[in-house]
């Protein structure tokens, strides 16, 4: 198997020696004053395709068309590759033109989509294994549920006669609210462990007025907090990954539409 | 406690993340494990057929067992009715997506959001703006900017006609073979020929290898090498080189050095490395006025101790503009007009009796008609040049000139034979008949003998009335001369002879003085040359130098002419005359003897290049900024640059002229008829030091023009 730093080098060289490929080839057409444009922008329609091919490639799975990884690398160098063919097909950041600007502006968009994505592809699941637990995407809403029903049981499990009535006033203020609320957008922007100190000093707080048995009980429900905290956790990096992929996906459908109309209408123009 | 510790239960395994929907119910923790239809709705599978076994006799109850399946959940709490159904209350969910579904829903309705923004600009009035690539340059957005949003683009566009449909459909519209460029012509054929519009600079190829033909290649570079052109030279449509939709701003006719050296053989890097040197340029390239700077300069004005200053001559007008030549009367008058009215004072004949030896054909029982006296003799034949073009328009005419040819300069050996008798009688019939034929209908009798549609210009001054006099004193009032007149007709033939011996003594102020000598005074000649003439005597000598001093023509008594007297500069019977000359129908020996004539011979002197197919080639006017040729060039940023204001800084005169080698031996030059070249050649690094890049810059278009117009 390739190392990563030795697959990362050789697909530099290989996207930086096409790129400048395609750069003497784009020279040699200004300098016979033929259209360039029509070179650079055929080449860089089909890096389009090449870079939506990997879509198709996720779901055919049946036919032997490399793996994913194989594909994920052929998508990463192709969309660099394809941002110096848009530097030469658009010498320019966006084009003139309102329907060419908006497909220039949607180009650039899904790059820095792209971009992204290959940086938070790196660094999030760094982030997710060091904080404990795995949890699935789709499970993490049963998980909340849970931990709710967990930390109502706790206190509706204590002897009544020796239940410190401060302890209930906290769940039903605080712990209770924040065991059925969702994620704030705030944490999802930037997850933090500000709600979860602020609990858990609270509760450290309430325990010189606690008996023995409820001092037991606020540490369980301690424990919800902070599984709670890691559970919001994964779910604001997994929702990130999940709406980056979302997002990156649907531009370049909507790219990959509106490029195959620029070229019907320039084959017209033509 | 140690979150480790706290029990976790196990999640239900009937999420289905590759499905659109799931179990409403799944957040509870308790989702069906069949979960919702594919389109989205709860299938209500709670329900079970108990199994029911026979019922007891003794009781009569109905004893049943629950038979729910493990995969909807089991066995149910409630279990059977007691009459044997299910006691199970069916709750359907709310199905809800996945976040797979939930992506999806959202891709598609942004892709159809997309594409319906497309489509609904494409169907909305001002979907041209929507699918033009870019604002248009400023010129051209001016035009079209009050143009309907349908023809705007169609106006360059054979394309953009017709209906949306017909875009891309197969069916092909009126305009099928309307091409761009045509289109572009049909605007610029005012600065762009149609025909030539798509050659290469305009040319045809015979053109552009005369040019070719005129560059010198240079040392072989790898820029030589660089690909050649994507098109062929006849074939270069507008938009290789004018792209359009750039913005406001966009320069339309910028072009990159490398793009104006791809169909040039020989290519190099920059102005400064590897351009031809200028050679003969910007001399040598016409020119009207012979005008030698070096002997002007070093011999002319030293001698009369006036400084040589270019202003003088070439002034910068208002607008910057160097003008090419000063006036004859600013710039040459105050040497050169004595001296040309000297030589113009000798004019030119339009008619001579030539001295034919009429006694000889009488003696030889021939006829030749009326003929003066005076123009009788052995003396060698003299005929002026006009004349003989008009006679020669006859066949048997030109026949006896031939045969006296050989005479008209040199006396006759011995006497003339049978055949020059014969020859002379025929011109001497001719010469009346001419004479009477001009006397009658000048300009008819020009049109027709010199065989041009109207009378020449030069004949314009000429009155008839003057020609009828003269044809009546010399062919019909031919009285018996007396012993003295016999004795002074004998003396003037001499005379004449002696005066045509040297042109310049016609018109020379001298002769006064000669014919004023009393050595003369017994001279019946001189007697008769000095009678007073009152016009009443028809053998008093008319002088022209005081009664025409602004010239015109007048009748020679002495020589037996038609003469006329040049006035100066700017003659207009002159100047009619070398254009006559110029004609094409005249010969070259008929040409050469034309402007052999000392007073037509002044004129081309300073005016090399006058004919009358160009009327403009008597001035050296400024060259004519909307002819549009290779180079251009303009004096005036360069003035405002101190150094440069001083014209010798550029412009250095030489210690002798040399002939431009492009133009030697091709007096019909494509372009330019050859000038000595009198100046020192140009040092390209005189302009290069200034246009570099980063400087003045060194565009070849800064220089340069692609579009040139066709040769004259």
């Amino acid at each position: 198997m390739i190392h990563f730093r030795t697959r990362r080098t050789i697909g530099l060289w290989i996207a930086s020696l096409v790129g400048a490929l395609a750069f003497a080839i784009d020279y040699w057409f200004r300098s016979r004053l033929g259209n360039a444009a029509i070179f650079s922008g055929a080449t860089l329609f089909a890096t389009l395709l090449l870079l939506v091919a990997i879509g198709l490639r996720k779901r055919l799975v049946m036919l032997p068309l490399w793996s994913v990884s194989s594909w994920v690398q052929i998508h990463i160098y192709s969309g660099l590759f394809s941002l110096v063919v848009y530097g030469l097909h658009v010498p320019r950041v966006i084009a003139n033109g309102m329907f060419e600007g908006g497909l220039s502006l949607l180009f650039l968009t899904v790059s820095c989509s792209g971009l992204y994505g290959l940086f938070v592809s790196r660094t999030a699941p760094r982030k997710m294994t060091s904080v404990p637990g795995d949890y699935r995407f789709d499970r993490i809403p049963w998980h909340r549920q849970r931990l709710a029903e967990s930390a109502s049981d706790i206190l509706s499990s204590l002897d009544a006669s020796l239940a410190s009535p401060v302890l209930a006033t906290y769940y039903r203020d605080n712990l209770q609210p924040y065991f059925a609320s969702r994620v704030p957008l705030a944490f999802l922007a930037v997850p933090n462990g500000i709600r979860r100190r602020r609990m858990l000093s609270r509760l450290a707080e309430l325990n010189r007025y606690l008996s023995e048995e409820c001092r037991a009980a606020a540490g369980q429900l301690a424990a919800l907090v902070r599984t709670r905290d890691e559970l919001d956790f994964h779910f604001a990096i997994q929702l990130r990954l999940r709406l980056w992929v979302a997002v990156h996906a649907i531009l370049s459908m909507i790219l990959v539409i509106w490029s195959l109309l620029h070229v019907l209408l320039v084959y017209h123009f033509l | 406690m140690r979150r480790q510790d706290q029990p976790m239960l196990k999640p239900p395994r009937s999420d289905r993340p590759g499905e659109i929907w799931m179990c409403g119910n799944a957040e509870l923790g308790v989702p069906c494990t069949h979960g919702p239809t594919p389109d989205g709705r709860c299938p209500g599978h709670g329900l079970c057929q108990p199994a029911v076994n026979s019922p007891t006799v003794a009781s009569g109850s109905i004893s049943a067992k629950c038979t729910r399946p493990t995969c909807h959940g089991g066995s149910c709490e409630i279990g059977p009715t007691i009459d044997g159904g299910c006691g199970m209350i069916p709750k359907p969910c709310r199905p809800v997506r996945t976040w797979y579904g939930r992506r999806r829903k959202a891709r598609n309705i942004l892709i159809a959001f997309g594409l319906g923004l497309f489509l609904v600009a494409l169907g909305s009035p001002w979907r041209r703006e929507f699918l033009a690539p870019g604002p248009l340059a400023e010129p051209h957005a001016q035009i079209l900017g009050g143009a309907l949003h349908n023809d705007r683009c169609a106006a360059c566009h054979p394309a953009a006609r017709g209906r949306l449909a017909e875009w891309f459909g197969t069916g092909k519209t009126g305009h099928a073979n309307v091409t761009q460029s045509q289109l572009c012509i049909d605007c610029h054929h005012a600065v762009i020929q149609p025909e030539r519009s798509l050659l290469s600079h305009n040319l045809n190829s015979d053109e552009l290898r005369l040019v070719a033909s005129r560059i010198r290649n240079g040392e072989f570079t790898w820029r030589d090498s660089m690909p050649s052109p994507s098109f062929a030279s006849d074939d270069v449509q507008c938009a290789t080189c004018h792209r359009e939709h750039h913005g406001k701003e966009a320069n339309l006719v910028w072009m990159e050095n490398t793009q104006c050296q791809t169909c040039h053989k020989d290519r190099f890097a920059s102005f400064s490395d590897g351009h031809p040197d200028w050679e003969q340029w910007p001399y040598g390239r016409g020119g009207n006025i012979a005008f030698n700077h070096t002997t002007h300069q070093q011999q002319h004005f030293t001698k009369g101790g006036k400084a040589f200053d270019c202003r003088s001559c070439h002034t910068v007008s208002v607008d910057g503009t160097i003008d090419r030549v000063a006036s004859f009367e600013v710039a040459c008058a105050s040497c050169h007009n004595e001296s040309l009215k000297l030589q113009l004072a000798a004019g030119a004949e339009l008619l001579a009796l030539p001295t034919l030896d009429i006694d000889a054909i009488r003696a030889r029982g021939q006829d030749p008609g009326p003929w003066p006296e005076k123009a009788t003799g052995s003396e060698p034949l003299h005929m002026s040049p006009l004349m003989r073009m008009l006679l020669v328009s006859e066949d048997s005419t030109r026949d006896a000139i031939e045969v006296l040819s050989p005479h008209l300069s040199t006396a006759w050996d011995g006497s003339p034979g049978p055949e020059q008798l014969a020859a002379m009688s025929t011109l001497a019939d001719s010469i009346r008949r001419l004479m009477r034929g001009l006397s009658d209908d000048l300009h008819g009798e020009l049109s027709r003998r010199l065989e041009v549609s109207d009378a020449p210009r030069f004949a314009g001054q000429l009155n008839p009335q003057l020609l009828t006099i003269a044809y009546e004193r010399w062919f019909e009032d031919q009285s018996t001369p007396s012993t003295d007149q016999a004795q002074l007709n004998q003396r003037i033939p001499m005379m004449r002879l002696a005066m045509r011996s040297d042109e310049s003594v016609a018109a020379d102020p001298l002769l006064e003085d000669l014919l004023d000598d009393p050595l003369l005074e017994s001279d019946p000649l001189a007697e008769e040359l000095q009678r007073p003439s009152n016009g009443r005597d028809k053998n008093s000598r008319f002088d022209p130098d005081t009664m025409l001093p602004d010239g015109g023509w007048y009748c020679d008594e002495v020589r037996l002419a038609i003469r006329y007297r040049g006035a100066g500069h700017v003659d207009p019977v002159m100047r009619a005359l070398i254009e006559t000359a110029s004609s094409a129908q005249w010969t070259e020996d008929q040409r050469a003897s034309i402007l052999a004539i000392p007073a037509v011979a002044a004129c081309m002197e300073c005016h090399p290049k006058a004919n009358g197919a160009t009327p403009l080639s008597w001035h050296s006017l400024r060259r004519d900024s909307d002819r549009r040729t290779f180079t251009k060039f303009s004096h005036r940023p360069h003035m405002n640059i101190q150094g440069l204001a001083d014209c010798t800084h550029c412009h250095q005169v030489g210690t002798h002229t040399t002939v431009p080698t492009e133009y030697s031996g091709s007096s019909q030059s494509t372009f330019a008829v050859a000038m000595p070249i009198d100046f020192l050649p140009m040092q390209k690094q005189t302009c290069s030091n200034c246009h570099t890049r980063q400087a003045a810059g060194d565009s070849c278009t800064k220089c340069h023009s692609y579009h040139v117009d066709p040769p004259l």
